[in-house]
C-alpha cells in the first residue's frame, strides 16, 4: 500500500471511530474531556498552519483564541444570537482582529514570537479590564449551550460530535491547503524566505494570510469553549495558554495535522490522568514533555510514522 | 434447545442484575460517604488551597474517629484547580460525575469558585464556596451553591458599622488603595456603605502594587484634612504606608484596614508602626477568645499542626461541619435531601453562630481586630 493511501484510510477508519464511540455510551466525563481535546485540537491545527507549514512562530495564539470565545459568549449570552452565528461571527471577528498583526509579518523568529506574546498580554489586560463588555476578573457568565436547528445540545455526547465535526472540518480544510498551490508557496516560504521571494512568491501577503487563517481557526475553537464550559475568565486566555497552544503543535510533530491532534489529546488529557498521582502530577508532566521532545522535531506523529513505515512499501 | 431466546434475556437479564446491583447498593447504602473538596493545591495560592485542605481534613477525621456519618465513614475527595477557573470547571464536571460526591467545597478564588458553581448547578450537587466573596457568586439565581465566607460588601459593611459604633465622631475619611479588583472593591463598598452615617471620603488616593513611596498620596490626605485613614492594601504596601504615615506625624488618627494586612508578615514589616491599626477579619484567634468552640479548635489544631489557624482553615473546617450536619439531618446522602438541609443550617462555627440566608450566604458577621503592643485584639471590646 502506498503511503499516502495508508494515512487516508488510517484518518477515514479513526473519524470513524471517533464519531461512532458515543454509540458505546462512554462515561459523560470521557466526552466531556474529549470535548475538550477537539477544541484545543482544533486551536492547535491553526496554529500549525502558522508555524508548521509557514514557519512562523506565535506565541499569542491564545489571544485569538479567547477573542472568539468572548464574542461568540457575549453575541450569544447578551444578544441572544443562535449558535450559528455566534459561532461563525467568533471566527469572523477573531479574523478581523488579527489584521492588525499585518505590520509584524515581517519579523521573523524570536522577535516575531514576541511581538505575539506582546498581542496576547493587550488581549489579556483588555479582557480582565473592560468590564462593562467582559464582566472583568470574576467572568462572563450565562452563556447558552451549543444549540443547531433550534435544538438544544444538551447531551454531552451531541456536544461531543459538534466539537469533533468542527475539528474534522479543520482538519481536512488544512489538509487540502496543505496541498495546494497556497501550500507549496508558504512551504518554500518556511525553507527559505529569500529564495521563495526570488522565485515570485509574494511573502508577505501570503504570511499575513496564514495569520488570519490561523486566527479564524482559533476564534472558532473558542466558540466551542465558551458553549462547552459556559463560564469564561481572562485568567484562561494569558499567555501560558498560548504556550499550551505551542506545546500541542511542538510535541505532536511540527508540520503534521495529525500530529497536532495527538499533541491535543496529551496536553489535555495526561494531567488530567495523572491526578490520581496528586502533588507530582505537574512535575511528572513536565517530564514526559522533555522525553517526547526527544523523539526529535517529528514529534509524536514522526515516532509514530517511523513505526508504521515497515508496513508502506516504499514508493516506487 | 435448552436455552430459547427468552430464557436466555431472562437469564442475562439476572446476571446482569446480580453484578450491578451490588455496585448500585455500593452507591447508595453502605460504604464511604464521598465529599469533594477543591482548591488551588498547586500555583500561586497554594498556600490558601492547602489550608483549605487541612481544615477539611481536620474536621472529616474527626467524625470519622467519632464512627462516622450515618455510620459511616467520609471519604474526602481532592481536586486541584491550581487556582485557574478552566481547571476548576473540569475539576467540578470530574467530581460530579466520575467521582459521584453527594457535595463539593470549594473554591478559594472566586473567578474558580463561580466556574465550579456552572457546573455543580447543572449536574445538581450542592457547593459550598469555601473563600470567594464575589458577592455574585450567590446573586445568580443558582439554588445549589452556598458560601462559608462574608462576601466583600458585607465585609466592608461590618467595618463601617463598627466604625459608627466605636467612633461616631469621625466623618471625612482619607482611603488609600491598591489599584486592582481587591483595592478597588473595598474602596466602592466603602463609599457606599458609609452613606447611611453620613461617612464620606474627601480624599480617595489609589497607588499600584509594588510601589514603594506615598508621600504624594498621604499628603493629599493631610491637605484634605481627614480625621480618619482607611488603608485597602496587601501587607507589604500595608506596612509601608503605616511607616509612612508615622513619619509624616499622621499615625495619631485613626487607622483602619482590611485583612489583607492579617498577620504575621505585616507585623514583621510595619514593627511598631502598626500599633494601633484596626482591620475587619474574617477570623483571628484573639476575636474567637468569647467562642468556646473556636478556643476549643484553636487548640486542637495547635497540638496538631504546631501553628495557628489561619482564615482559611477555619472556613473549610467550618464547611465540612455544616455538610456533615447537613446530612444528619438529610439522613440521607441524596444531593437534593443534602442542599434542602444547608438551608436549615443552625450551626455553632468557629467564627460564631451560622445560618444560611435566603442566598446562601452566612449571616456571620466580621471580626475586627485591634493591634495593641504588636499583638492582634478583639477591637469589639474597646470603649466607643
Amino acid at each position: 500500500m502506498e503511503s499516502a493511501r495508508l494515512k487516508r484510510s488510517l484518518t477515514g477508519i479513526v473519524l470513524l471511530a471517533l464519531a461512532a464511540l458515543p454509540l458505546f455510551e462512554p462515561h459523560q466525563f470521557v466526552l466531556h474531556m474529549l470535548s475538550l481535546v477537539a477544541i484545543s485540537a482544533t486551536a492547535a491545527l491553526g496554529l500549525q498552519l502558522l508555524l508548521g507549514f509557514s514557519g512562523q512562530l506565535s506565541i499569542g495564539q491564545a489571544a485569538f483564541y479567547g477573542i472568539g470565545a468572548y464574542a461568540s459568549g457575549l453575541l450569544s449570552a447578551k444578544l441572544g444570537m443562535p449558535f450559528i452565528v455566534a459561532f461563525f461571527a467568533a471566527g469572523v471577528i477573531a479574523a478581523v482582529v488579527s489584521l492588525v498583526m499585518v505590520p509584524i509579518t515581517r519579523l521573523t523568529g524570536a522577535a516575531l514570537a514576541v511581538a505575539t506574546l506582546g498581542f496576547s498580554i493587550l488581549v489579556y489586560l483588555v479582557l480582565k479590564n473592560e468590564e462593562w463588555l467582559t464582566g472583568g476578573s470574576f467572568g462572563l457568565m450565562g452563556i447558552p449551550r451549543a444549540s443547531l436547528f433550534g435544538y438544544v445540545l444538551a447531551k454531552p455526547a451531541y456536544a461531543y460530535l459538534l466539537c469533533v465535526a468542527v475539528a474534522a472540518a479543520v482538519y481536512l480544510s488544512l489538509l487540502r491547503l496543505q496541498r495546494s498551490r497556497f501550500g507549496r508557496a508558504i512551504n518554500a516560504i518556511r525553507q527559505n524566505e529569500d529564495a521563495a521571494r526570488a522565485c515570485g512568491v509574494k511573502v508577505t501577503l501570503l504570511k499575513s494570510q496564514c495569520f488570519v487563517i490561523a486566527a479564524f481557526v482559533a476564534g472558532l475553537a473558542g466558540s466551542l469553549y465558551a458553549h462547552q464550559v459556559r463560564y469564561l475568565a481572562p485568567t484562561d486566555f494569558t499567555f501560558w495558554k498560548s504556550v499550551e497552544i505551542l506545546i500541542m503543535v511542538v510535541i505532536g510533530g511540527m508540520g503534521s495535522l495529525f500530529g497536532a491532534v495527538l499533541g491535543a489529546a496529551v496536553v489535555v488529557l495526561v494531567p488530567e490522568v495523572l491526578r490520581e498521582v496528586g502533588d507530582y502530577r505537574m512535575l511528572i508532566f513536565g517530564a514526559i514533555l522533555m522525553v517526547v521532545m526527544l523523539f526529535g522535531e517529528g514529534g509524536i506523529a514522526g515516532f509514530l510514522e517511523q513505526c508504521l513505515r515497515p508496513f508502506s512499501k516504499p514508493r516506487a | 434447545m435448552l436455552f430459547d431466546r427468552r430464557r436466555f434475556m431472562q437469564v442475562g437479564a439476572a446476571a446482569a442484575a446480580g453484578t450491578l446491583l451490588p455496585l448500585w447498593a455500593r452507591g447508595q447504602g453502605s460504604g464511604p460517604i464521598k465529599v469533594g473538596a477543591f482548591g488551588p493545591m498547586s500555583g500561586n495560592a497554594a498556600a490558601q488551597g492547602q489550608s483549605l485542605r487541612q481544615g477539611v481534613e481536620m474536621a472529616a477525621k474527626a467524625k470519622n474517629a467519632a464512627g462516622g456519618l450515618l455510620g459511616r465513614p467520609i471519604e474526602l475527595v481532592i481536586g486541584d484547580d491550581a487556582g485557574k477557573p478552566e481547571e476548576a470547571g473540569v475539576i467540578a464536571r470530574r467530581l460530579a460525575t466520575r467521582d459521584n460526591v453527594c457535595i463539593a467545597l470549594g473554591s478559594v478564588s472566586s473567578p474558580a469558585s463561580l466556574a465550579a458553581a456552572q457546573v455543580f448547578r447543572e449536574e445538581q450537587v450542592p457547593q459550598i464556596v469555601v473563600s470567594g466573596t464575589a458577592q455574585r457568586i450567590t446573586t445568580q439565581g443558582n439554588e445549589w451553591v452556598f458560601r462559608c465566607t462574608i462576601p466583600d460588601r458585607k465585609f466592608v459593611a461590618d467595618l463601617v458599622d463598627f466604625i459608627n459604633e466605636k467612633f461616631p465622631r469621625l466623618k471625612r475619611f482619607g482611603f488609600i488603595y491598591v489599584n486592582d479588583d481587591f483595592g478597588k472593591g473595598g474602596f466602592d463598598s466603602f463609599i457606599e456603605a458609609g452613606k447611611k452615617y453620613g461617612i464620606s471620603v474627601v480624599a480617595g488616593e489609589s497607588y499600584t502594587r509594588g510601589d514603594v513611596d506615598f508621600t504624594a498620596q498621604l499628603t493629599k490626605m493631610r491637605a484634605a484634612n481627614v480625621e480618619a485613614i482607611v488603608d485597602w492594601s496587601r501587607y507589604t504596601e500595608g506596612a509601608l504606608i503605616q511607616r509612612q504615615l508615622r513619619q509624616h506625624n499622621m499615625s495619631d488618627l485613626p487607622r483602619f484596614g482590611s485583612d489583607g494586612i492579617a498577620p504575621p508578615a505585616f507585623l514583621e514589616l510595619a514593627g511598631e508602626a502598626a500599633n494601633g491599626v484596626m482591620y475587619a477579619t474574617h477570623f483571628s484567634p484573639a476575636t474567637a477568645a468569647d467562642n468556646p468552640v473556636a478556643v476549643k479548635w484553636i487548640e486542637a489544631f495547635r497540638s496538631e499542626f504546631g501553628k495557628l489557624p489561619d482564615y482559611v482553615h477555619a472556613q473549610g473546617y467550618d464547611a465540612m461541619n455544616v455538610t456533615i450536619q447537613a446530612i444528619e439531618r438529610a439522613k440521607s446522602i441524596d444531593r437534593t435531601a443534602i442542599r434542602d438541609a444547608l438551608r436549615k443550617t443552625d450551626y455553632q462555627s468557629v467564627r460564631g453562630p451560622f445560618k444560611f440566608d435566603a442566598k446562601g450566604d452566612p449571616t456571620l458577621v466580621s471580626h475586627v481586630v485591634r493591634i495593641v503592643n504588636m499583638k492582634e485584639t478583639n477591637a469589639r471590646l474597646m470603649k466607643p
